[in-house]
């Protein structure tokens, strides 16, 4: 027999014991993985930036109302070549289009060229004074 | 009132560590956000076309280092130190340069100086070079903070319509050696004569709006002496 003091010891290792128990990843097929906002494509084929220097800049991104936003620095929407998407989990993974990690939340945007990709920090075209934006785009002469 | 010399001139040690008198190709940057600055390359020191006032001076950079970066009135910075607030800009589609003016604080003093190929080579820039004389083939040099370097080349093209990220600038010029982002508003030169602004790169080559469409668009022009006001 029990006592009652033992029975809530008991449940409470139990507890403990559930809490520890490694809980298996979801697999890929778990994650929900999100388009990330592509380049405009005729940038994508002949990209020539006006871009400026920030510093530092580095990759954010959250999910807000289930909706995926991607930024630089926090504030600087970003716009990507076609096939890169984004999970949480919960930070933010950013996979290239061959589904390989590209990077991860917090990590330095380096200037001019990021894990080959080509930066351009710009004003937002069309867009009032201030206003930032990161256009990401395929080199056209890969080094 | 002549504007003097600071009694004590600093040396020249870096493109971002290269105080008064302020030169072109030199690192100039905006805290756009109290996280982060906007690095952008100063293209010349200048005046205004006409009727220009003696102790007034000018620096000439590229106009989307001024809109990127909030536009007129913001403050500009060199090693610490303000050098003068935005009171010009033009990179909207359509517009025949991409040229932005800082207006100068009162400890800057005139200078048509250039960081040229390091703090060994800063040369003084005498006069500046007509569109019509910037050919296909002829000599082109620019300078850039990001950079941090001095390419000569050759040019390539010239007076196109070009889209820079999405808007449509007018008049361009371009030369055979790439740039990085930050080296916008640079110097595009040819041993002692001025030839334009970095506004662009595409990977191999240097886009550049000349300084007589700068001239056009902004009333501002490079100084080709120190005299006050510069001539």
């Amino acid at each position: 027999m029990v006592s009652r003091f033992g029975a809530a010891a008991l449940a409470a290792l139990a507890l403990i014991g559930a809490a520890c128990t490694p809980t298996p990843d979801p697999s890929p097929s778990d994650r929900v993985a999100f388009d990330l906002p592509t380049i405009p494509p005729d940038y994508a084929a002949n990209p020539i930036c006006a871009g400026v220097d920030v510093r530092p800049l580095l990759l954010d991104g959250s999910l807000v109302n289930g909706v995926p936003i991607v930024t630089a620095n926090g504030i600087m929407p970003i716009s990507w070549p076609s096939g890169f998407t984004a999970e949480f989990d919960p930070d933010l993974v950013v996979y290239s289009s061959d589904g390989r990690t590209f990077a991860r939340k917090g990590e330095v945007i380096a200037n001019d060229i990021w894990h080959g990709l080509d930066v351009c920090v710009m004003g937002q075209p069309h867009g009032p004074p201030g206003r930032l934006v990161v256009w990401l785009s395929r080199p056209r002469n890969p080094a | 009132m002549r504007h003097q010399p600071a009694a004590t001139k600093v040396a020249c040690e870096s493109r971002s560590k290269c105080p008064n008198p302020i030169k072109g190709g030199l690192q100039i940057y905006q805290p756009v956000d109290p996280s982060f600055n906007l690095y952008c390359t100063s293209g010349f020191m200048g005046r205004v076309n006409v009727n220009p006032v003696p102790g007034q001076w000018f620096l000439l950079t590229a106009g989307h280092c001024i809109k990127d970066s909030g536009g007129n009135g913001r403050a500009w910075f060199h090693n610490g130190v303000w050098i003068g607030s935005a009171v010009f800009w033009s990179f909207a589609a359509g517009a025949d340069a991409d040229i932005g003016i800082i207006r100068m604080n009162q400890m800057e003093f005139p200078t048509n100086n250039l960081f040229g190929n390091g703090v060994g080579d800063i040369r003084q820039m005498t006069s500046w070079i007509a569109n019509g004389n910037q050919t296909l083939g002829a000599l082109a040099c620019r300078g850039g903070q990001a950079s941090n370097n001095w390419l000569c080349g050759t040019i390539t093209d010239v007076n196109k319509t070009v889209s820079v990220g999405g808007t449509n600038i007018d008049h361009m010029w371009r030369m055979s050696r790439p740039s990085v982002k930050g080296d916008s508003g640079g110097p595009v030169a040819a041993n002692f004569a001025a030839m334009g602004f970095n506004s662009a790169t595409d990977g191999t080559g240097t886009w550049y709006s000349t300084i007589d469409w700068s001239l056009t668009v902004s009333g501002y022009k490079p100084c080709r002496s120190n005299a006050n006001p510069c001539g």
